[in-house]
């Protein structure tokens, strides 16, 4: 395939650094940096309370590697744990008073926080570094009673809410990352849609990592009341680093009966350079819970950064009737590592799930998809369709499939299906036999490889996602 | 791998609990480890003076390496959904040669299949000539138990034993550390031998909680063809355990065919390695079909050693109220062209359990590979629980690799179909699962034994059907 | 329009052809017979730039081009088009997202514009009536679960939409039943004109019977070992290949 080779290696795009003044706390971990945290964010005492059991948990705890991912020990003492753009006043009241800096820094990575110019129907919550630097179109929401706004204006101005879901769908204490995020999370989104209301726009998070040597640590909590429905799409860039950086996530989703949330993810964390320098450690929890009956949780991810992803957005499917859904695209090229897939719990009677994730090794990537489904012994009429498909590019590449499926009822059927595949000889040559370049047909081939995952995301997010992924496979095939 | 972390961690408390519950465990581990050695130091008593040294280094080798590692917990990624842990705690003892006699008429009734061919019976664990049927000798052909084999052909046995090998279970290293008896047969190139060699292990009533740990060898030249069918038959009322492992090379070129029926008795525990390394060019079937025992697993361990080795793997298990079984199968291909198969198909009723885990592995640079796999699982109670895995890991761009596994109910449509003409509902499931469960008879590639197989798969569901 | 001289073509070493001799002129419609293996096949890949063969003599011209030495799509784009013996699935590549691709980049190289989404379709609906497929092939994936009969029905279509100087058309009436036969040389015949050539490999010389050539060539051995007109088909057909083999027979018959 030489062709590919021809193929300009592209730099990453989003590796710019802003010069923004940070207001940050030196390196390093213990129960003052939680107290400062909280202080800094002006929060009441329950969230510190929560904040330091959760770091009491964590110390007792040990450090995961039982995933198919190799890399070497961080150093949880050496990364900074707060670090936020400093700016005049206290915090921005309206994104007239965000600094200029980072408002072209949304720019440049094509996220318009200006309200003006925003094509209509989505608003987003920008998160840099570790804090919220703007909400947009929070007026409109407010009309239909949505409240969406960052994690720590929640706290102050919604805590009941906040009290009321935190940590019920991911205890503190579930893993080594969730509670570590637990202790020192710094902003995020909140979400809260009421009652009977269907979101009017679609919601968004984007978020960046500018500061060196910076953790981030976000906590992303969506409540659905009966009978909502809310759209939500996140995407994450971060400026080129030689050294590594953590970025461990924590989501949790909760539906009331009727409701449904569809949560979507570009993720374009920096991955690294060709020989694996640098990118970002992607170290996220992301679980729903259906918890009232016909709800309905749905996950899209197309994963194309970090250097390390490793991730299962689950669903527990608690309520009857209720759907849960994985949609997938994870690519690993040059020496990228990717261990992602999902947890589908069946508990309620006549509970669906549907899981289709595709792999794209390429160069040294190494890809594995991890799964499990398990039908509980009430969980009548449990349904599963699980498809995983890899396509590799090259011979250094490498893909594996894990999936786990239990099952304690008889009356489930559950159903998993794998297979792997190359771009072949044959398929180019027939392209260009048709006048199609190489590049545009390797392009077209692993977009319609990812067809049935492209298909869910909103129609914007598609189109950019299948941008990203022609980038990002860019010298890959060669 | 620590396969719990993996899930959701539980809350403090029972964080707490496992701490001690720990404490009583690690005294469960060293009392087990302290049994199985003053069985290994009995045995030794008795062997000392009759086997070569290079067997006791070996054996004493694997003892200690066993005795490191310990009887696996449900938190070894290997063993994640079956416990062990009655296997460890039992007081297992050795068997003495000789202690139970069986004679012919005994015998007869206690196995009601005629069997053509070469037969080899093994009482307790060890060789019973008078009940065998040995063929006359061929050229070269070594068909004999492994006791007599470990002095008539030393050297051949002391190379495949002492190889190193590290795909070796814990089970595998225990029984190498009490090899005594098994059968060792060693086909020479070019040579068709067109009976199946049977190898049929009985357990007679004798005695309560004994040990049998048979070692079996089966080299094949180069292109020469055998079928070897391995059975394990009991009538025997009393907990027992079965703790065996065969090894089979099949040289450039050879075929291949691999039988094995596992019906223990009620209260047995039955878990047994096969060790299989296929050749260049060479190909290996399977059929293995799980009827016994309390708890049974079986790893079957395929490696295609070279280009063009090709693997057909086949299994077929009905676990009933109680029961618990699990198939582990690897299949490695280490070489350009390899094609392997597998279908595994498994019956549950009643509150039995069952599990599947199917590994393919494609080294780098094995392209061309083309593996298949499919596993599938019909549920006839609402207390039975599968738990299938099956598992891909590829390193080469090439390859055609899929897998699939599907559980489920029988399809009320074509039960309905059956009762429509008239069949009862009890009949046509039966039927139906019959069905189910020929494909795999028909995908194995059987011959001469296909009737064998068939007869113990219809004695299964005729009559007695699914007890709910 | 296409001149093939002294062609000398390797497979895994293994010389195919051995010497082929052939000038093609704009309107014609050239056919090549010959048994299994004698290199019909060979030809008409060398032609399209597979990668898979090696030129160790001779030289192909194309429009008073070196053929050889572009990549395949640029021998697409300057007017050659295969339709092919086994044409290649593409999973999760519809039809017509494919194949305006194609005409895009072709139309790109000729410094036409681009036919945007809604032109193309019902340019491609046109198309498609002519090979009697229905509107639902558009959006099916490229020869995705086609059957034998719909990828050479689909290898025609591409033809049709491409507009090709030169095309050449390998196997493409093998395994098709009567009415299918009759649509592909109908459709062959509308391809017919001034300006384009037609390279026709077959086994059969039934597809004779609804496309009329001007000249038949028989290949064996991986030599044109006769030339001629249409009533030379129709003699292999009666007499088969072998007797071509004897000796002397390439000057007695």
């Amino acid at each position: 395939m030489k062709e590919a080779k021809a193929l300009i290696e592209q730099e990453y795009k989003y590796g710019f650094v802003t010069n923004v003044e940070a207001d940050a706390i030196p390196p390093g971990l213990d129960e003052d940096v939680i107290r400062l945290i909280s202080l800094k964010k002006k929060e009441p005492e329950f969230m510190l309370n929560w904040r330091l059991e959760a770091y009491q948990r964590w110390l007792k705890m040990q450090e995961p590697h039982w995933q198919n991912v190799s890399y070497p020990n961080i150093d949880f003492q050496d990364i900074i744990y707060y670090s936020a753009p400093k700016s005049k006043k206290d915090g921005p009241k309206s994104l007239d008073e965000v600094d200029k800096e980072i408002l072209e820094t949304y720019e440049k990575l094509g996220i318009p926080l200006d309200e003006q110019k925003r094509l209509a129907g989505v608003a987003v919550d920008a998160v840099f570094d570790s804090v919220s630097v703007g909400t947009t179109f929070k007026e409109t929401l407010k009309k239909v009673g949505v409240i969406f706004c960052s994690f720590s204006e929640a706290v102050k101005e919604h805590p009941e809410l906040v009290k009321k879901y935190l940590g019920t769908v991911v205890p503190y204490a579930d893993n080594f990352y969730a509670a570590l995020n637990s202790a020192v999370f710094s902003d995020g989104s909140f979400c809260y849609i009421p009652k009977g209301v269907r979101c009017p726009l679609e919601l968004s998070t984007y978020f960046r990592i500018n500061a060196q040597n910076t953790g981030q640590f976000e906590r992303t909590l969506i409540v659905a009341d009966e009978g909502s429905y809310v759209s939500y799409l996140e995407g994450c860039t971060a400026p080129i680093r030689d050294k590594n950086q953590l970025h461990a996530a924590v989501v949790e989703l909760v539906a009331f009966k009727g409701a449904q949330i569809k949560y979507s993810t570009v993720q374009n964390w920096y991955a690294g350079d060709r020989n694996g320098k640098g990118g970002i450690y992607n170290f996220v929890t992301k679980r729903g819970k259906c918890a009232g009956e016909r709800s309905k949780i749905s996950w899209t991810q197309v994963e194309t950064g970090s250097a390390i992803t490793w991730k299962y957005p689950s669903v527990i499917l608690q309520g009857d009737n209720t759907v849960g859904e994985f949609y997938s695209v994870a690519l690993a090229n040059n020496h990228q590592q990717a261990d992602t897939g999902t947890k589908m719990i069946h508990i309620g009677k006549n509970t669906k799930s549907t899981i289709i994730s595709k792999g794209i090794s390429a160069r040294f990537g190494k890809n594995t998809y991890r799964g499990l489904v398990r039908v509980q012994p009430g969980a009548l009429n449990a349904k599963n369709y699980t498809q995983c498909d890899s396509l590799l590019i090259g011979d250094q590449c490498s893909a594996n499939t894990f999936p786990y499926i239990e099952v304690q009822n008889r009356t489930a059927s559950v159903e998993h299906e794998a297979s792997t595949s190359k771009i072949s000889e044959d398929q180019l040559f027939y392209a260009k036999q048709r006048g199609i370049s190489g590049e545009n047909a390797v392009s077209m081939i692993v977009n319609g490889f990812c067809k049935e995952v492209f298909k869910n995301l909103p129609m914007e997010f598609a189109v950019e996602a299948a941008k990203l992924l022609g980038v990002s496979l860019e010298g890959s095939v060669g | 791998m620590d396969a719990r972390a993996w899930e959701f961690e539980g809350s403090l408390k029972r964080e707490i609990q496992m701490i001690m519950v720990q404490d009583q465990k690690k005294d469960k581990h060293s009392k087990a480890l302290e049994h199985y050695e003053s069985l290994f130091h009995g045995l030794n008593a008795t062997c000392k003076s009759s086997e070569p040294s290079w067997l006791e280094v070996l054996r004493r080798n694997a003892f200690l390496k066993f005795s490191q590692i310990g009887f696996p917990t449900t938190k070894t990624e290997a063993w994640k959904y079956t416990n062990v842990s009655e296997i460890e705690t039992a007081r297992f003892q050795n068997v003495q040669r000789g202690s139970s006699l069986v004679v012919k008429e005994e015998f007869d009734q206690m196995f009601p299949f005629s069997l053509n061919g070469t037969r080899l019976v093994f009482v307790n664990g060890f060789f019973a000539e008078h009940l065998s049927i040995l063929p006359n000798p061929q050229d070269g052909v070594v068909i004999s138990s492994l006791d007599l084999a470990i002095k008539t052909h030393p050297e051949i046995l002391k190379s495949y034993l002492t190889r190193e090998t590290n795909t070796e279970d814990v089970f595998a290293t225990l029984n190498k550390a009490f090899i005594q008896d098994g059968v060792f047969v060693y086909v020479p190139q070019n040579l068709e031998i067109k009976n199946p060699i049977h190898l049929i292990f009985i357990q007679g009533e004798s005695q309560s909680l004994s040990l049998v740990q048979p070692r079996n060898l089966i080299v094949i030249g180069p292109r020469s063809r055998a079928s070897i069918i391995e059975t394990f038959f009991s009538v025997s009322e009393h907990a027992y355990f079965t703790n065996g492992v065969t090894e089979m090379v099949a040289e450039e070129g050879a075929t291949l065919r691999y039988g094995r029926v596992q019906a223990e008795g009620k209260k047995a525990y039955h878990v047994y390695a096969t060790n299989v390394q296929v050749g260049k060019e060479s190909s290996f079937s399977s059929l293995v079909l799980d009827l016994g025992a309390k708890i049974a697993r079986h790893n079957l361990n395929v490696e295609l050693l070279d280009v063009g080795a090709s693997c057909n793997l086949n299994g077929l298990y009905f676990p009933r109220s109680g029961q618990h079984m699990d198939h582990h199968t690897s299949i490695q291909h280490q070489k350009p062209e390899g094609v392997s198969r597998q279908l595994y198909k498994g019956i549950l009723s009643g509150a039995s359990q069952a599990v599947f885990c199917g590994n393919i592995f494609v080294a780098p640079g094995a392209q061309k590979t083309d593996a298949a796999q499919a596993n599938k699982n019909l549920l006839l109670s609402s207390e039975a629980t599968i738990d299938t895995k099956p598992q891909l890991e590829i390193f080469a761009d090439d390859v055609k690799c899929t897998h699939g596994a599907a559980i489920g109910e029988l399809d009320p449509t074509q039960v309905f179909y059956l009762k429509s003409r008239g069949i009862s509902e009890l009949k046509a499931k039966e039927i139906l699962s019959l069905g189910f469960a020929v494909e795999v008879l028909n995908h194995a590639e059987l011959e001469t034994t296909h009737e064998y197989f068939e007869t113990l798969v219809k004695n299964q569901f005729e009559g007695n059907y699914c007890e709910k | 329009m296409l001149q093939i001289k002294n062609l000398h073509v390797n497979v895994n070493g293994t010389e195919i052809l051995r010497g082929i001799h052939l000038e093609i002129r704009g309107g014609e419609i050239h056919t090549i017979m010959g048994p299994n293996g004698s290199g019909k096949s060979t030809l008409a890949r060398v032609l399209a730039g597979h990668p898979d063969y090696e030129v160790t003599e001779g030289e192909i011209l194309f429009k008073g081009e070196n053929l050889l030495e572009l990549s395949p799509e640029k021998r697409a784009r300057s007017g050659v088009f295969l339709a092919f013996q086994y044409p290649v699935e593409i999973p999760g590549v519809t039809n017509s997202y494919f194949l305006r691709a194609a005409l895009n980049e072709i139309r790109a190289s000729r410094g036409l514009e681009e036919m945007d989404a809604s032109d193309f379709l019902a340019f491609l609906k046109e198309k498609m009536k002519l090979v009697e497929m229905d509107a639902s092939f558009a959006s099916r994936f490229v020869n995705d679960g086609f059957s034998g009969g719909e990828k050479k029905r689909n290898e025609v279509l591409q033809m049709l939409v491409l507009e090709p100087l030169l095309a050449v058309l390998d196997e493409t009436d093998s395994g098709l039943d009567i009415d299918a036969l009759k649509l592909v040389s109908r459709c062959t015949n509308l391809m017919r004109s001034k300006e384009r050539a037609i390279l026709l490999v077959t086994h059969y010389q039934r597809l004779l019977n609804y496309v009329q050539p001007d000249f038949v060539h028989v290949l064996m051995d991986g030599r044109i070992v006769k030339s001629g007109g249409r009533d030379l088909a129709l003699k292999l057909e009666e007499l088969g290949y072998e007797w071509m083999r004897e000796p002397g027979s390439l000057k007695g018959a």
